[in-house]
Parts: structure tokens; C-alpha cells; sequence
């Protein structure tokens, strides 16, 4: 059973039926649409982390929060609990039909969640050491920047050198944007924490859910 | 039982690939393709403006990441191009082996 096809190569209809199964397993589009959802999801749970903050700044007033300053490194956690479960189930969903080789790996989804989360906390660790005159988003912020340069640079949740690019610009975005707004606001530390609890969500909400969302309609 | 004939646009090795490959992602970027499909620029070109004459497939530049970016799209008709074509190998592949039957050949 075989057939000449015009350029001469033989292709019988079994061999047709192999190089479709083949290429059945190759959905550049599929895992694309995840991974810009996964970025979608953390440019929910960054902002969400910063408002929480900001509420509470100014919901408790005062250095010692009302009694409740020992809550304040805890309370990113209930966030970024929710984001690596939606980030888990985003490519376990994907990996019911993409191919092993093309679904994250378990510590791929561990590793992007812990480099933006582990950067918030130390971001948080070294205001508390430096009692820096900064605010503390804008640290926060750098903190995401840089996390999101690093996952572009080591190629976490990316698929191709154009995704790797529009995140390294996205994480400079926001370290950019956290610099220019803390030296804007030099010598006026109030004023900083208050600019900050708008620009932070916003800034962070606009590049990763932004960019999340570029992807995910380019794919 | 009478044999369907194999649209022979299709029924050609690297052309299968590219369009089974649009098929399931129905848009993709022709480096993309080109490195799946471990092709050259020139073979890829070939193959894609066959399939483009047929009007299976659709090329355009977009504005990316990075500058301009050539786009192929299957388009409506090369959608029911290719069903039309698992149609007729699953009739081969049920029909065929039992009978001895081949394809018919392609064009010269």
C-alpha cells in the first residue's frame, strides 16, 4: 500500500496517520496561552499583595500596627498560596495533552512561584534591617522586578526568545519604575507610601497581568 | 466501496506536517514551524506558498515583541481541506489494507 506524491516521496496512508499523531503532541499555542495565563494570575496576586499591605498601613496607623506587627510577614502568604495553586493547575490542565517534554516540571512551578514570593520576602526582610527611608512598596516592587528578570533570564514559564525579551523589558519596567518613583519622593517618606500604594499595584498589574494577557491573545 | 482520492496538496510529507501542524494550533509564527519542523527557511517557504496558492494557508507580517513577525494561519477552507483528508485516510485505513488498495498518486 503506497502512493507517489507529487514531489516524488512515497507516503502511504499509515505513514500519513504516524507523522499526524506526531504532530498532535506539538501545541506551541497551547502551552503559549498557559504560560501568558499563569503570568495573568501573578499580575493578580502581586497587586493583590500590595493592597493588602496598604491597608493595613493605613487601617493601623503607627509603628507597632496595634499590637498586630507580627502579622505583617505573614500576609503575602495566603496570596501566594492561591497563585501556585492556580499556577499548578493551569499546566496540569495543559499536560492532559501537551507532552511531557513541553509541561513545566514540578520545580518549575515551585521555582516561579518561590523567585517572585522569596524577592517580596527579602525585599520586606531588608527594610526591617536597613530601616531604609524608602517605602517599603517601592522595595516590594524592585523586589517583583527583579524576580521577573530572573525568570526570564533563567527561562522559567517561557517558551521562545520573543516571551523572554517582553519579560526581561517587563522586569526593568518595574525596577525602573520603583527607582524613579522613590527618587521623586526623596525626603518625603509619607508622601512616597502613599504614591506607592497606587503605582505598586498598578505598575505590577500592568506588566504581568499586561503581558499575560499579550501573550495569551497573540497565541 | 469506492476510495476517496487524497487531496494531493496534502497528501505530501512536509506539507502533511506544516498543515497538520496549523490544524492543531491554527496560528503560528513561521520560525516557529520552521524549528518544529526541523525545516529551512527555503523548503518552509516552498511548501507554505503551495499551500497558500490552494488557499489552505495564510501568510501576514505582525507587529511583535522584537519587531515584524511572519504569521501562517490556516484558513477556513484548509480547516475542511484537512478534515476532508482524515476522512479519507480513515477510509484507507479501513478499508484498504483488506482490499489492497492504494492511494491514487498526485499529480506530476
Amino acid at each position: 500500500m503506497g502512493a507517489l506524491t507529487s514531489e516524488g516521496e512515497r507516503l502511504t496512508p499509515q505513514a500519513a496517520v504516524n507523522e499526524i499523531s506526531r504532530i498532535e503532541h506539538l501545541h506551541g499555542a497551547l502551552a503559549r496561552r498557559t504560560a501568558g495565563m499563569v503570568w495573568m494570575v501573578w499580575g493578580i496576586v502581586a497587586p493583590a499583595i500590595f493592597m493588602t499591605y496598604s491597608f493595613v498601613f493605613h487601617a493601623f496607623p503607627g509603628q507597632d500596627f496595634a499590637g498586630y506587627y507580627w502579622l505583617l510577614p505573614l500576609l503575602w502568604i495566603p496570596w501566594a498560596a492561591m497563585g501556585l495553586v492556580a499556577t499548578t493547575t493551569l499546566w496540569r490542565s495543559a499536560a492532559l495533552v501537551l507532552p511531557r517534554d513541553r509541561t513545566r516540571s514540578g520545580l518549575g512551578y515551585v521555582a516561579t512561584g518561590a523567585v517572585i514570593v522569596g524577592l517580596i520576602v527579602v525585599g520586606m526582610i531588608v527594610i526591617h534591617l536597613l530601616v531604609a527611608p524608602i517605602a517599603e512598596l517601592a522595595w516590594a516592587l524592585t523586589a517583583i522586578g527583579i524576580g521577573v528578570t530572573l525568570l526570564a533570564i533563567l527561562g522559567i514559564n517561557i517558551n521562545d526568545a520573543t516571551e523572554r525579551r517582553m519579560w526581561l523589558v517587563g522586569g526593568i519596567l518595574l525596577v525602573a519604575t520603583a527607582l524613579v518613583g522613590s527618587l521623586a519622593f526623596v525626603g518625603s517618606l509619607a508622601a512616597a507610601r502613599d504614591a506607592f500604594a497606587v503605582i505598586s499595584p498598578l505598575a505590577s498589574a500592568l506588566v504581568m497581568f499586561g503581558g499575560g494577557l499579550y501573550l495569551t491573545s497573540k497565541a | 466501496m469506492a476510495l476517496p482520492t487524497l487531496d494531493p496538496v496534502i497528501h505530501q510529507p512536509t506539507r502533511l506536517r506544516i498543515m497538520a501542524l496549523l490544524y492543531r494550533n491554527r496560528v503560528a509564527a513561521f520560525t516557529w514551524v520552521r524549528d518544529t519542523l526541523a525545516l529551512t527557511d527555503g523548503n518552509l517557504d516552498t511548501h507554505a506558498a503551495k499551500l497558500e496558492e490552494a488557499g489552505y494557508v495564510k501568510r501576514g507580517r505582525t507587529l511583535d515583541i522584537g519587531g515584524f513577525q511572519v504569521k501562517m494561519k490556516i484558513t477556513p477552507e484548509g480547516d475542511a481541506a484537512f478534515r476532508a483528508y482524515l476522512d479519507g485516510l480513515r477510509v484507507y485505513l479501513e478499508i484498504g489494507p483488506a482490499t489492497g488498495s492504494t492511494p491514487p498518486e498526485g499529480p506530476p
